[in-house]
């Protein structure tokens, strides 16, 4: 037989058995399971641990491997009368014959709870200790699909907004919340938020809180595994559930979250981000593997 | 040249289907394994020997041939440290293996009522018994007395019950020679207040000196004689275990506060004896007008209040109880001390507190404090050197750890979280469901650095150490030369008059009286002020300044 011949033959097939072993590979690390990472016995035990909690995995999760560090961040201070006259702008409101100005402004001090407000118009802007806003008696009058794109707007409206992005909306029967956050860099920056409430009634509340990120601190270390993350989260989660409803897991996403501090500046950890169908949202340390929320 | 490519290119796909077939047989290479971390070892300084722990609150010295003399070594001073130490050793090496009788209190007393010598070692908070030998005892020692009786030589360990260990032919050389080498002198004589006494003023004629003194002068203070409060009282109230009293006391009756003619050391006798013979019909008089003295004194340990109780717009009688052992030194000398907060190296107490400190988040607070968390435990650095640490996660409430096995663990800890300062001393344990609280303060020069808040705490359970706080300060300085404390009497007696409405019936209740530095902020920085620290049931604590005795 020609040598050259039958060299020919052997490349071809085991070029074709390469790819057949490659296909085989792809298959079991999770094209077509988004849990499957890692061991076999690891996937197995996940999945009958997600099966215990009622929970279904309805979204892939992502890769771990990544390394990041610390996000510094200090709060941000605006005068809260810039942001009165900023929200005027933005509400486009059926007051605008009445012109905004510093005159209108009516202040009322609540110490017992660490709470200012400034009345202006019909609306009343309150500031919290932590630096969280809330804006109460928000789009008057609309119906509820009125009111998504009225907060649409008024995110495009508002100057400071203006780098937040929508993140997700929960409605229920009588409940409407709609999501909007913070973004830095690559990762979305969960603590800082834009919420809109509708509860039913004629007008809406909107609370808001925003970071001033000064940038990645010097550390970098490899997050946990999604998988490690998940099964920190269903530890959790059943601790904290009494009645676990059936529910899926609905997005599983990197990130940066912190609760609100009164501090000068401080660092805001990664966290591996669990939201479920039913609302909640559960924040798992990428470093540590506590649950952060 | 074609050849060998193809001849290469073959052995490259059989090579890598044997990786292929390598990784779909075992698994591909675990993606998600984590980096092991490095741990260095962390450590401050070492912890210190076990009878370190635990120094005695205060070791009493009464040696044949020093009538009427206790001497009291105090926490911080060198000589309290080298006796305890010794006697720890010797204790060490000779208890075990000798069997201990339970005497009762009656021979305790016949024991003690011949003693040639005594050496006490009071504790507070208790010793472990299992640090005196590895016996894996829980009990805990209150006190420990070395004493001689007759011809032979005893220990008695007062914890929760008393055990007596009498000291056949071990050592007997090694104990004379602590006892004979223990130096004393003027400053650690003090007096031991009786369970009951009476401070009386008298006040002369001529009140030109009460117009110009703050305190009145010492000779004005009279004080009950000493066969007013005869023995038969003391060990009436000693049976009758009212002021936890025992035959310890009867060296109190010779030298304590009720008998003036001790006192001839002090300032100003001579002026007493003067005014006392130029007054002596006024003074009779008073009595007279008051209760005379032997009535208002308790008969067997029995107050008749309507018989004590003088008029108030007249002579103040002060009768004032004492609870515990209350010793009180009678020529004692200070300076206001210089002090700085210990600022302990952030990097390292975070290394400490946290295994991988790249896990510890860095928040700075608006107070200048600094926090550190990885979301279960807290480390905040206040600007001022405070440290405090806190691990809600180890909180329990139904705590098992031995006193002794927390005691240890508190040891390491401390030498882990910032070392062992010299000069502090464990003051303070509390037991709770919790686990065993401990307190530790810093001392200089024999006397306590008051702080509102005791200089450093720690709490310790089964899980670990759900808190600490540290905040301890350091001598810098001394500030002129060394001048003696005001007189106890003169404290006492300005004490009640400072706190007048809360004696109605010109009865108090004293439960400590000592020496201390109390530490005081002023623009400069801290200072220690040498102060008496006086604790009455009807007041709660205060401090009065040293000389002036203005209150702090």
């Amino acid at each position: 037989m020609d040598l050259s011949r039958a060299k020919w033959v052997l490349i071809v097939a085991f070029l074709g058995l390469n790819i057949f072993l490659l296909y085989q590979i792809i298959i079991e690390e999770g094209m077509d399971n988004p849990v499957l990472f890692g061991r076999k016995e690891e996937v197995s035990r996940l999945e009958t641990a997600l099966q215990q909690a009622n929970l279904s995995l309805d979204t892939s999760l992502p890769r771990g491997g990544i390394s990041v560090a610390y996000l510094v961040v200090m709060p941000w201070q605006p005068d809260a009368e810039d942001v009165a006259a900023m929200l005027w702008q933005g509400l486009e409101n059926e007051e605008d014959d009445n012109d905004f100005s510093p005159d209108n402004l009516v202040i009322k001090d609540d110490p017992e709870n660490n709470i200012r407000s400034w009345r202006f118009g019909s609306y009343e802007l309150r500031l919290c200790k932590e630096g969280t806003f809330q804006l109460q008696h928000a789009f008057k009058g609309l119906e509820p699909e009125q009111k998504e794109e009225a907060a649409e707007e008024f995110m495009k409206r508002v100057s400071f907004l203006q780098d937040f992005v929508y993140d997700y909306i929960i409605a229920e029967q009588d409940k409407t919340v709609l999501y909007y956050r913070q973004d830095y860099g690559d990762f979305p920056l969960y603590a800082g938020y834009v919420q809109f409430y509708s509860n039913g009634e004629p007008d809406s509340k909107v609370h808001f809180y925003r970071l001033e990120p000064l940038g990645f601190g010097e550390q970098q270390r490899e997050v946990i595994p999604p998988s490690t993350a998940l099964w920190r989260f269903l530890e959790a989660y059943l601790e904290t559930e009494q009645d676990v409803l059936p529910t899926a897991i609905v997005e599983f996403s990197l990130g940066y979250y912190g609760e609100e501090y009164d501090a000068e500046r401080w660092e805001i950890p990664p966290v591996w981000r669990i939201r479920l169908l039913n609302g909640e949202v559960f924040y798992i340390n990428a470093f540590t593997g506590y649950l952060e929320n | 040249m074609k050849e060998r490519f193809k001849t290469i290119l073959l052995a490259g796909l059989i090579l890598l289907s044997l990786y292929l077939t390598y990784i779909l047989w075992f698994g591909s290479p675990y993606l998600e394994e984590g980096v092991l971390p490095r741990y260095e070892f962390a450590s401050f300084s070492a912890p210190p020997p076990h009878d370190a722990l635990v120094m005695p609150a205060a070791v009493v010295l009464q040696r044949d041939g020093e009538e009427a003399e206790t001497h009291l070594l105090r926490r911080g001073e060198a000589e309290h440290a080298r006796v305890w130490q010794t006697a720890y050793e010797l204790l060490r090496r000779r208890l075990p293996g000798i069997v201990g009788e339970r005497p009762t209190e009656e021979d305790l007393i016949l024991l003690l009522d011949d003693v040639s010598f005594e050496l006490l070692f009071r504790f507070n908070p208790p010793l472990p018994e299992s640090f005196l030998w590895d016996n894996g005892s829980p009990a805990e020692v209150h006190g420990i007395t070395l004493f001689g009786s007759g011809e032979d030589y005893y220990v008695l360990l007062d914890g929760n019950e008393k055990v007596l260990y009498r000291w056949i032919n071990w050592g007997e050389s090694e104990l004379i020679n602590l006892i004979t080498t223990i130096e004393t002198d003027s400053s650690t004589i003090n007096d031991y207040l009786p369970p009951r006494f009476v401070l009386q003023a008298s006040y002369p004629d001529d009140d030109t000196e009460a117009v110009t003194t703050i305190v009145p002068p010492l000779e004005n203070i009279e004080v009950q004689p000493e066969n007013d409060l005869t023995n038969t009282d003391i060990e009436d109230e000693a049976l009758t275990g009212e002021n936890e009293a025992t035959s310890r006391d009867e060296p109190a009756q010779e030298n304590g506060v009720h008998n003036r003619e001790e006192d001839g050391e002090e300032d100003g006798e001579e002026n007493r004896e003067e005014n006392r013979e130029e007054n002596g019909e006024e003074d009779g008089e008073g009595n007279e007008d008051n209760t005379p003295p032997d009535e208002m004194l308790p008969q067997n340990g029995e107050v008749d209040e309507e018989e004590i109780l003088p008029p108030v717009d007249q002579v103040k009688n002060w009768e004032i109880a004492v609870r515990g052992h209350i010793y009180v030194p009678t020529a004692v000398t200070a300076t206001e001390l210089v002090l700085t907060k210990e600022i302990l190296p952030e990097k390292e107490l975070v290394s400490a507190f946290f295994l991988d400190p790249a896990m510890a988040r860095r928040i700075e607070e608006r107070d200048g404090a600094i926090y550190f968390t990885d979301g279960k435990k807290g480390l905040r650095l206040y600007a001022g050197g405070t440290v405090e640490y806190t691990a809600p996660g180890l909180e329990i409430f139904n705590n098992r750890i031995s006193y002794s096995a927390a005691l240890l663990e508190a040891a390491e800890n401390q030498s882990l979280y910032g070392g062992w300062p010299s000069g502090v001393f464990l003051e303070r344990r509390e037991k709770t469901a919790g686990g065993y609280r401990f307190f530790w303060r810093s001392y200089a020069e024999g006397f306590p650095l008051v702080t509102d808040e005791s200089s450093c705490e720690m709490l310790v359970n089964d899980k670990g150490m759900p808190y600490y706080r540290r905040s301890f300060y350091i001598v810098t300085d001394k500030t002129g030369d060394s001048q003696t404390y005001a007189h106890y009497k003169e404290v006492l007696y300005q004490a009640l008059n400072l706190h007048e409405e809360s004696f109605p019936f010109l009865q108090a209740t004293l439960l400590a009286l000592e020496p201390v530095y109390r530490v005081v902020t002023v623009e400069a920085g801290a200072r220690a002020v040498p102060a008496w620290s006086v604790h009455f049931a009807e007041t709660g604590r205060f401090y009065l300044h040293w000389q002036t005795l203005e209150l702090l």
